[in-house]
């Protein structure tokens, strides 16, 4: 639903089998209104393209996209083959996007040329549907904008899958809430200047200044959390208290080693290890403005 | 309400596009049926019954993050009009449950309106039991007859207290616990509108906000020994405005800049909550430690300081230079401020202290101004000058700059139980973020691209063990795209980070006025700033063969990174996945599709456990090798039984998940061996739906479907917790396994 920019006038279409470069092919001749198209074309093409941007706004319609769809028409009538109709589904990579971004090139959009996508050969098509789009919003080739990431990236739907997750699965989140498709700065492709500015959107109880701060906590969220899913719980990488003693190991209760006789069947039940584990007493691991708070305790 | 999401897609994958400069050839067999594409812009309205049960009590995890109602369900709606060239789309989903969701979207040609309002629940454990009743909106409380019989009770047995003996006094306590059910709600609403949307300015007025109330556990304790888990209360108002404006100067030249104000507020500050085991305050130097032999002394009443106040201010500019030869450049700055000020709350609620120690009557500042500034700038510059290779150079730049007072405090109150006269003073800690990468791409032919790069990411800390992290990171890419039905894609990274010293006291010694004598381990390198070798393998497989109806995918991910130099603390962490995944669409209405994937999980550490000095012993060492290991597989299909008439569609996963935490030391050592723990966080979900729909008329359709699933928990961890354990009360509540599911019938009208 990106409004595209105005059309601008475009050189003729080249012939069939012309090499191509990396210039999309632009839209010539007449066209055609979309109620002409779809005379020939199925139904499923036009059932809600009819009412996107596309179809509402752009003069030339069709033609915008499919060059001379006026000569197509008389040639495939007359039975002398497709003609010079441009097909997106036959066009290189590089075509299709510089097609799109022909009009397309604003906003998030606009960094995509040169973003590892752009880089890896996908095209605007690999995860739009121009016709045939199956999403709600953005015109996606999936129903939900997750499953069209999962396609490249299942790992993420394994994890997605743990005990300990974000609601993507439950559809109130999805990949585009943290992460930008079209190519940014950020590692990760995230919509935000770092890590921890990402989470502090949802979290912002963790966001402070606190008065004691926590430095590892303060510099990457992801020292302790993993976002797409996690076997323990609040997406923490490893289970407490194991995950604390990764860097406290100092004297006495810190770098004690806790094991089977300090669980819930042990013979020596710890209120270190159980339930949230250090978090037991240390409950203020983000940050806290408690005078007493040095060791994130109140 | 179904169950979420449980597999892979039913529709096709994106296709494979020809590689850059190249049309495809001629597709060698019929394309496949095309996507069934549903109707998106109809109007609808549904409504159904649902019969939900539950058969193992109420597992929080049932409905962490949905409703599943008995009765009426669902109700959902889309009202879809284009008069005039005026789209106006509204639409609801879930609309008498906890989980609804509105969305308003119109575009008058001079305005954009985007709306959305949605409800998210989150539930944390149901069932949760504690001690304490609520007394005020802050405030938990204990009984005064409980609290008093049971210090006299302690007071009277101090020299034979130990864990049989405290868990007969609070009986009476944990028989008539107050019952909570865990969790928070989040009610967003969202308006985002655009001015002029086809004009060649682009300006977005946007506003956020989010009241999330509830409840989630929070440790609280009294000392060593007497962790009292209690409801934290959440009441917190997040707010933003934003502004976005897009401005095309020149035909090659596009700015951009934007501006938001964020503010959170949480109506508490803090919240207070009862000592079972003292009515009255008390001190002495062991008060930490009680109840037990050393001493049964304490606070009555003890708080917690709640997530504070703040707010985020940020501003960015920027802009797109397009560049002769299809190249670009672009340049973005943006400036953000954190702050938070707010009245400090006192050190303790511990009269017994405030009375003896003239230190705890008054605090070195009443307040905290904290402020925190961010500057981050990025510059990339992008080009393809001819069709076969690109070039990507960047910079970025981030700098957290902690303006924070820093602030001396002449001690602190350990627990709410005893002054400690340990001079420490507030640490606000900064970093500086650099980094360079350079990548270029070159396509060899049609088939193949390879792309390489370097990166380097140099991290300036202060307050830290290491001021200067720097590290390399080399990065190949290799495509091959053989045909236009299999594509291979491979990315490797390696990567060494190397550090300008460490420093293993200077973090602990910034914290204090003097510093203290060492606590840590000489071998101790915390992981965050330690050196490291990494590595990262990614490769995709798919084949579409002929670009016919079956599809699959082989994916394999190793994220591997190796602290070669840390004698303690994280040796090695490894993330491995396998996944398998094939879809069959033959027809419009006929798609089937299968997956399977194997993740790995592992962390090995060393730690080394010491009495009041740090051990210099390696029989002390002990390690652990702790590993989740996940297997899925999951096969659904939808088929069109009746073409047009009547579709079928079932889906089915099963998930198992192995944690270990493998422990080992020597028996020799401090520790006396160790043993491992075998089941840490396992967890097995399985779940099948089946639903029907038949289309009666053009416009009336039913749905009738069920589903089950099944989720089962151990982890001797948490597992069996019960609500007073040696060291503690705990709410123990149920988020554990489950037997759910629900059938329904739901009724469609279209229009």
């Amino acid at each position: 639903q990106t409004p595209p920019a105005t059309s601008t006038a475009s050189p003729p279409a080249p012939p069939p089998g012309a090499k191509t470069t990396a210039e999309a092919p632009a839209a010539s001749g007449p066209g055609f209104d979309i109620a002409e198209c779809q005379a020939c074309h199925a139904d499923t093409l036009f059932t809600n393209f009819q009412h996107t941007y596309h179809a509402r706004k752009i003069a030339r319609s069709c033609a915008e996209c499919h060059g001379d769809v006026a000569t197509h028409a008389r040639m495939e009538l007359a039975g002398e083959g497709r003609g010079p109709v441009i097909s997106m589904k036959t066009m290189a990579a590089d075509q299709v996007n510089a097609k799109c971004m022909s009009c397309h090139d604003r906003g998030r959009q606009a960094n995509f040329h040169g973003g590892v996508h752009e880089r890896r050969g996908l095209s605007c098509t690999t995860c739009h549907s121009i016709h045939a789009f199956q999403s709600q919003r953005a015109q996606l080739k999936t129903p939900r904008a997750a499953e069209t990431c999962y396609n490249c990236h299942p790992q993420v739907r394994a994890q997605g899958m743990r005990q300990s997750h974000h609601p993507v699965r439950e559809g109130k989140l999805d990949c585009g809430s943290c992460h930008d498709p079209h190519s940014n700065a950020q590692r990760g492709l995230l919509k935000a200047e770092s890590i921890n500015d990402l989470c502090y959107t949802c979290h912002t109880d963790k966001r402070g200044p606190f008065l004691w701060e926590h430095s590892p906590v303060r510099e990457n969220c992801t020292n302790c959390h993993t976002p797409h899913g996690s076997n323990h719980e609040r997406l923490l990488v490893a289970k407490l208290p194991w995950l604390c003693q990764r860097c406290h190991l100092s004297t006495r209760h810190p770098g004690s080693l806790y094991d089977l006789r300090n669980t819930t069947v042990g013979s020596n039940t710890s209120n270190r290890a159980i339930e949230h584990g250090c978090r037991n007493c240390h409950n203020n691991v983000h940050g806290t403005n408690a005078p007493s708070g040095p060791y994130f305790g109140r | 309400s179904q169950p979420a999401s449980t597999g892979t897609s039913q529709t096709p994958p994106p296709t494979t596009q020809p590689p850059a400069g190249q049309g495809s050839e001629k597709t060698e067999v019929a394309p496949p049926a095309p996507a069934y594409v549903p109707n998106l812009f109809g109007n609808f309205i549904n409504a159904g019954l649902q019969d939900a049960n539950q058969d193992s009590g109420r597992s929080s995890k049932f409905i962490e993050y949905r409703d599943v109602p008995s009765g009426i369900s669902g109700p959902a709606f889309r009202v879809f009009s284009d008069t005039k060239g005026s789209p106006f789309l509204v639409s609801g989903e879930n609309i008498t449950s906890r989980d609804r969701r509105f969305s308003v979207w119109t575009d008058t040609g001079t305005l954009r309106i985007d709306a959305l309002y949605d409800q998210i629940p989150h539930r944390l454990g149901d069932n949760a039991k504690s001690p304490e009743k609520v007394v005020g909106r802050d405030a938990l409380g204990i009984s005064d007859f409980i609290q008093a019989s049971l210090q006299n009770a302690v007071t009277a047995n101090q020299r034979s207290l130990g864990f049989p003996l405290l868990r007969s006094l609070v009986e009476p306590l944990i028989n008539t616990p107050e019952v909570f059910d865990l969790g928070f709600q989040r009610n967003r609403a969202f308006l985002s509108l655009q001015l002029f949307p086809d004009a060649p300015v682009n300006t977005t007025i946007s506003y956020f906000q989010e009241n999330r109330s509830g409840t989630r556990s929070a440790g609280t304790s009294f000392g060593f020994g007497n962790v009292v888990e209690t409801p934290e209360p959440i009441d917190f108002r997040t707010r933003e405005v934003g502004a976005r404006m897009e401005v095309p100067v020149a035909t090659n030249l596009m700015l951009r800049g934007t501006l938001s104000i964020n503010q959170f507020n949480n109506h508490f500050e803090s919240y207070t909550f009862d000592n079972p085991f003292r009515v009255t305050d008390s001190t002495d130097p062991n008060a930490y430690t009680g109840p037990g032999t050393g001493s049964v002394g304490g606070a009555a009443t003890g708080r917690l300081a709640l997530p504070p106040d703040n707010s985020r201010l940020s501003a960015a500019i920027g802009g797109i230079y397009k560049l002769p030869m299809n190249s670009r450049l672009t340049a973005d700055l943006s400036f953000g401020q954190l702050r938070s000020s707010n009245d400090l709350m006192p050190y303790t609620t511990n009269t017994a202290i405030l009375a003896t120690v003239p230190d705890t009557n008054h605090l070195p500042v009443n307040s905290f101004d904290g402020r925190i500034n961010t500057t981050s700038a990025f510059v990339n510059f992008t080009s393809r000058p001819v069709k076969n290779f690109s070039l990507t150079a960047r910079y970025r730049f981030y700098d957290n700059d902690n303006r924070s007072p820093r602030i001396d405090f002449p001690g602190y109150v350990r627990f709410d139980a005893v002054w400690e006269p340990i001079p420490r003073i507030t640490v606000p800690y900064s970093y500086k973020n650099n980094r360079a990468e350079v990548l270029a791409n070159y396509d060899i032919g049609t088939k193949f691209s390879v792309e390489g790069g370097l990166r380097n990411e140099r991290m300036n800390r202060n307050f830290r063990e290491v001021n200067r992290t720097t590290e390399n990171i080399a990065h190949i890419a290799l495509d091959a795209r053989p045909s236009t039905w299999l594509t291979w894609r491979n990315s490797f990274e390696f990567g060494n980070r190397s550090i300008d010293g460490y420093d293993v006291e200077r973090a602990e010694d910034a914290t204090f006025q003097q510093p203290q004598p060492t606590v840590l381990p000489e071998g101790l390198r915390r992981f965050d700033v330690a050196e490291r070798k990494s590595n990262r393998i990614i490769s995709i497989l798919n084949m579409n063969p002929f670009n016919g109806p079956f599809d699959v995918t082989l994916n394999y991910t190793r994220y591997f990174d190796n602290y070669n130099h840390s004698d303690l603390g994280l040796q090695k962490w490894r993330n491995q996945t396998f996944t398998a995944e094939a879809d069959y669409s033959p027809a419009q209405r006929w798609s089937t599709f299968a997956f399977y994937s194997h993740e790995l999980w592992d962390g090995l550490q060393v730690g080394r456990q010491s009495g009041a000095t740090p051990s210099t012993d390696p029989r002390d060492n002990w390690t652990a090798d702790n590993s989740d290991k996940a297997d899925a597989v999951g096969l659904g299909f939808t088929v069109g039984i009746i073409p047009d008439k009547l579709d079928f569609r079932v889906t089915g996963r099963t998930q198992r998940v192995h944690g270990f935490a493998a422990l080992s030391a020597d028996p020799n050592g401090i520790t006396k061996g160790a043993f491992s723990i075998p089941n840490v966080d396992d967890t097995r979900l399985g779940s099948l739906l089946a639903e029907a729909t038949y289309t009666l008329t053009t416009t009336w359709n039913v749905t009738v479907g069920a589903w089950y699933e099944k989720y089962t928990l151990k982890d001797l961890l948490n597992t069996g917790t019960q609500q007073y354990l040696p060291g503690g009360f705990f709410l123990a509540p149920n988020d554990l396994g489950y037997n759910g599911g629900a059938f329904y019938i739901t009724g469609t009208y279209r229009w």
